[in-house]
């Protein structure tokens, strides 16, 4: 299947986080891919997607910088989104965090930004839904390689970030291609505004007994 | 009404059942499990519209059967799981839609019609989840998905019993999910904003509700057309979801996003 064949998109990256996973998902899914340092608002854009820098996606950051970096990120929503609207439509894709939806001690900054985004994401998918621009955020879980940033800064081992995850298994970048796939395609039409979390149940669990055991 | 989708869904060899099945979302949500080659259960207590709805999608070619279903009694929950069993010899989705709307000031909302609703909608999820999980646990697997509503999500005035119900179907969903993920049972939730379904169409009909406020207050300016929730049903129903767990999906056209003065 090419579910997204003739559709032209645009991941921001290189180097950002899950940057180059994502836009191999959607050049698979037949869509025609750029990656670049920023959108090219006056390409004709389907699919936008942008993800967070590293600098802003990892402990003990700076709020300054990860701010910034949402400064860019809400420029391009909105610069994307008006070029959409302009040619009948689109969808804008915000890649955020487990730390923008609740309280990651030492992650702050990251949580801020990420808030943050979810924010824009809300305010823009009101403001562009009558253009037909659809603006969603996809909150990816815990990957293997973000259990290993959180054990270092906890200095625990790998295996005690999986026990918090209730799915008992960290999330892979085909679960988080296949949730950006849901969200793109055009049969997603009505879902906007959304925040779609793709974390094994992180969220949902209140962590007072054991996760993954009867 | 099947507008491409993003994955090649393929339900062939499994069970489903589909509470509230004999009509409205019910219906279509069984229709398009079984187009795609599940065996549907259509579980719903009106006997007379299930067994038709149940034919008709056998008129089409699909394996379908009825069985009788009031969701607020546990026992014919555990019953239509075992019906489910006997039939296909496994279960493996369960959607929990049965639902109904009954609006009104909340100060002469009666004990009764408070009492139903909660009943029905919330009670009547937790009866068929526990039914569905009781198979599928030992089996090693299911997917179960809930429909809540955006009514879960956000204040509405005069409906106190509907929204009340349906935020703890939110909340129950992520308990479940989490308590059975390890288990590979997992359970999400739905939460549509407003579709022309038998329950808005009555809610026009009694005038608690007209299509100009819906549409006013939808961000797109539109209502939600079915094959735009079946889609979500059918991802959240499949392993190309695997990795979502206790979530509630919006489906709702920015409804819950837009918090401004419209």
């Amino acid at each position: 299947m090419r579910p997204l064949a003739g559709k032209h998109a645009a991941v921001i990256g290189p180097g950002r986080v899950h940057a180059r996973d994502l836009a191999q998902c959607l050049a698979e899914a037949g869509a025609t891919v750029s990656e670049n340092a920023g959108p090219e608002v006056s390409a004709a854009l389907d699919i936008l997607v942008l993800c967070p820098s590293a600098s802003t996606a990892r402990p003990g950051g700076s709020v300054e910088v990860a701010l910034a970096d949402v400064a860019r990120l809400a420029r391009w929503t909105t610069d994307g989104a008006t070029a959409m609207a302009a040619r009948g439509g689109g969808v804008i894709v915000h890649v955020t965090g487990l730390a923008g939806l609740g309280g990651w001690p030492g992650w702050e900054a990251a949580g801020a930004a990420f808030a943050a985004i979810h924010g824009l994401v809300a305010g823009g998918a009101v403001r562009f839904a009558p253009g037909r621009v659809r603006i969603n955020a996809l909150v990816p879980g815990v990957t293997a390689d973000l259990a290993a940033a959180i054990a270092g800064e906890r200095g625990i081992a790998v295996d005690a970030v999986r026990a918090r995850i209730p799915a008992g298994r960290f999330v892979d970048a085909a679960a988080l291609g296949n949730a950006l796939l849901y969200l793109v395609h055009d049969s997603a039409g009505y879902v906007t505004g959304e925040t779609l979390t793709v974390d094994g149940g992180w969220d949902a669990w209140g962590r007072l007994h054991a996760a993954a055991t009867a | 009404m099947s507008a491409a989708l993003p994955f090649p869904y393929d339900f062939a060899g499994q069970v489903a059942v589909v509470t509230g099945g004999a009509r409205g979302f019910g219906l279509e949500f069984a229709r398009a499990l079984a187009t795609r080659g599940a065996t549907a259960i259509l579980a719903d207590r009106d006997a007379a519209h299930g067994e038709r709805a149940a034919g008709l999608l056998r008129s089409e070619g699909h394996r379908a059967a009825f069985v009788p279903l009031d969701v607020r009694d546990p026992e014919q929950a555990s019953a239509a799981a075992a019906f489910a069993l006997s039939e296909g010899g496994r279960l493996d989705l369960w959607i929990n839609n049965a639902g109904l709307a009954r609006h009104g000031a909340s100060e002469a909302l009666s004990a009764a019609a408070w009492a139903e609703s909660v009943d029905v909608m919330l009670s009547g999820t937790f009866h068929g989840a526990q039914a569905a999980a009781r198979a599928m646990l030992p089996a090693g697997g299911g997917t179960i998905v809930n429909i809540a509503s955006v009514n879960g999500l956000l204040g509405q005035s005069g409906r106190a019993a509907y929204a009340a119900a349906k935020a703890g179907v939110i909340r129950l969903t992520a308990v479940l999910g989490a308590e059975w993920a390890g288990r590979g049972v997992r359970v999400n939730a739905i939460a549509p904003a407003v579709f022309l379904t038998d329950l808005v169409r009555a809610s026009l009909a009694d005038g608690s509700a007209s299509m100009d406020t819906y549409v006013r207050r939808s961000p797109t300016g539109r209502l939600g057309e079915v094959p735009e929730l079946v889609a979500t049903l059918l991802f959240l129903a499949s392993p190309y979801s695997s990795a979502i767990v206790g979530q509630t999906l919006r489906v709702d056209g920015g409804w819950t996003a837009d918090h401004y003065i419209g």
